[in-house]
């Protein structure tokens, strides 16, 4: 009797237990803004911590790749601790210009995230070590000749790597409507990489990210078609013909 | 401690409860299920028009244009547009079966009865598994028990489920149709294209954590390698796009990968980010673009 009576009061509580969260999870004035759009679920000190060993591996990288001098180490971090302090104190400000607006209020929610939204962009986009930072004119100024070339030839197999993936990935979706077979892919590959891909070379950070599906997708559609029919037999050459005349095919609907 | 009778009692009434609401799941609006997100207060005109093209399409055999355009029902001739604007995820099936019937007809010497039945394969054939899949059989209230046993039900319209199911049928269909040669030249080129997908795919997830980790060349050869064989593995298929846009997520790598590939700092960095695999058979449906042309090979 008392078992059957727990197997109620149970299932009563499975039904009731997602509206007691649900209702808990009211934003009010009390809310930190700053902590709510920035901090990904973490407290500030974990928050602090991931975003400071990130910007740590970046000059750890570039110590161990381009063998550092002291001097050169020590002005390259301290660069980055400067815009790490940078960014920190901004957060403050913005914290302080935040602190009771009313996250229930469409119109102090919207100024909230007019004050916070720099911060974000910051720190979802480019990162804090974007080209305004400290930390890449010092680089620029504190490298040698020869250590920038070889910082820019491993940042080119980085941009390289995700150019190749993402060219492929987009002959992957083209394949779901016109599938290819192994031959023929081989040789569209041999194809796309016989034009030099520089397009997309200016840009940095999120936004190069964001556009390297369009820009890869660009790619197929500029392929030589003569030479493409040499590859394809009439029935895919056709497809393809019927794929490219459509100049908005873009970055994520095939 | 509950007696066995009780047990019983409480399966059954509950058998009886799920039965009833697999009834009136059955009963209420199917054709909502297809859409997947289509609203209440869409018109009863609107579903039932959905229906026709979703149900009782089939594609034409005449015209200029015989590759965009459907037969429906009775004979009212529609734009091929229809199915991938009112059906993302009839279209995905359609899409992915005439791709694979493609791969059939180019790598195995067809006698004239197999191009017939691989033939027949076709948007019709593809919707009514679609609609058997979407709309399982009815249950009396044993079924019930047994869902209740199995656990949570799962929404019948589900794309992540029901895509994935769609394309195992369609790749069954097909396979039954060749010989143990074809068979085997159908297989390998399929195996040749998962490789290269999964290749791609382990590229672009390997510059997601380049992005944030700064890594070595020798450490993103080994990562892609790894990840090349945990994708191709598990058959996973993520969508890869959507970690190419957002820059604060990445998947759920199997954590022996990253520990095996990446410094004790470089996992620190890490463990700030969202992750999350998600299923391209979950996203790729949602992502259809009506703006663009349907395009098909062999149409």
């Amino acid at each position: 009797m008392i078992a059957r009576f727990h197997l109620i009061i149970l299932s009563f509580a499975c039904l009731v237990f997602p509206a007691t969260i649900a209702s808990a999870q009211v934003f009010g004035r009390d809310q930190d803004i700053v902590a709510m759009y920035l901090f990904q679920g973490q407290d500030e000190a974990g928050f602090k911590r991931s975003l400071s060993s990130r910007l740590n591996l970046r000059l750890d990288r570039i110590k161990s790749l381009l063998e550092l001098s002291e001097r050169q180490s020590m002005k390259i971090e301290l660069a980055l601790k400067g815009d790490l302090s940078r960014f920190y104190r901004a957060m403050e400000r913005v914290r302080a210009k935040t602190k009771g607006l009313d996250m229930q209020n469409q119109k102090e929610m919207n100024e909230a995230w007019q004050l916070v939204s720099p911060l974000y962009t910051k720190i979802m986009g480019a990162g804090i070590l974007d080209d305004k930072s400290l930390f890449v004119k010092v680089l620029d100024g504190a490298l040698t000749e020869e250590q920038l070339e070889r910082y820019d030839k491993y940042l080119e197999e980085r941009r390289k790597m995700l150019d190749d993936a993402v060219t492929r990935a987009a002959l992957v979706e083209l394949e779901k409507s016109i599938p290819l077979l192994s031959d023929q892919r081989a040789k569209v590959i041999e194809l796309l990489e016989s034009k030099p891909f520089n397009e997309n070379k200016h840009l940095v950070g999120v936004q190069r990210w964001q556009m390297a599906l369009q820009h890869a997708t660009n790619r197929l559609i500029a392929l030589d078609q003569t030479k493409l029919a040499e590859i394809l037999d009439e029935s895919q050459l056709a497809a393809f013909r019927k794929f490219t005349k459509n100049k908005n095919r873009g970055a994520l609907g095939w | 401690m509950i007696q066995f009778r009780e047990l019983v009692v409480l399966l059954v009434f509950t058998g009886l409860l799920q039965a009833s609401t697999f009834a009136q799941e059955e009963t209420e609006a199917p054709v909502a299920k297809v859409q997947g997100d289509a609203s209440e207060e869409e018109s009863q005109d609107e579903l039932e028009g959905f229906e026709d093209v979703a149900i009782g399409a089939s594609l034409t055999d005449g015209g200029d244009n015989v590759d965009e355009k459907v037969q429906v029902g009775g004979g009212a001739v529609q734009d091929f547009a229809q199915l991938q604007e009112n059906d993302p995820m009839g279209f995905i099936a359609v899409r992915f079966c005439e791709a694979r019937k493609a791969i059939a007809r180019r790598v195995c010497d067809l006698d004239a009865k197999q191009v017939k039945s691989i033939a027949a394969l076709d948007q019709t054939w593809v919707t009514t598994e679609m609609k058997k899949k979407l709309n399982p059989p009815k249950g009396g209230f044993i079924r019930g028990i047994v869902q209740v046993l199995k656990g949570p039900v799962e929404p019948a319209g589900d794309p992540s489920k029901v895509l994935p199911k769609m394309k195992k049928v369609i790749e069954s269909a097909i396979l039954e149709e060749l010989n143990e040669e074809q068979l085997k030249a159908y297989d390998k080129e399929l195996d040749a294209a998962r490789r290269f997908q999964y290749e791609a795919h382990a590229g672009i997830l390997t510059s997601v954590l380049d992005r944030h980790l700064f890594l070595s060349a020798e450490q993103r050869e080994k990562l892609q390698t790894a990840i090349f064989d945990w994708l191709y593995k598990s058959k996973k298929e993520l969508y890869w796009q959507f970690y190419l846009q957002n820059n604060n997520y990445i998947p759920q790598f199997p954590s022996k990968l990253l520990t095996e590939h990446l410094t004790e700092a470089q996992r620190t960095a890490l463990k700030g980010m969202q992750t999350w695999n998600y299923d391209a058979a979950e996203m790729e449906w949602q992502m259809v673009n009506n703006q663009i042309e349907f395009v098909i090979v062999d149409q």
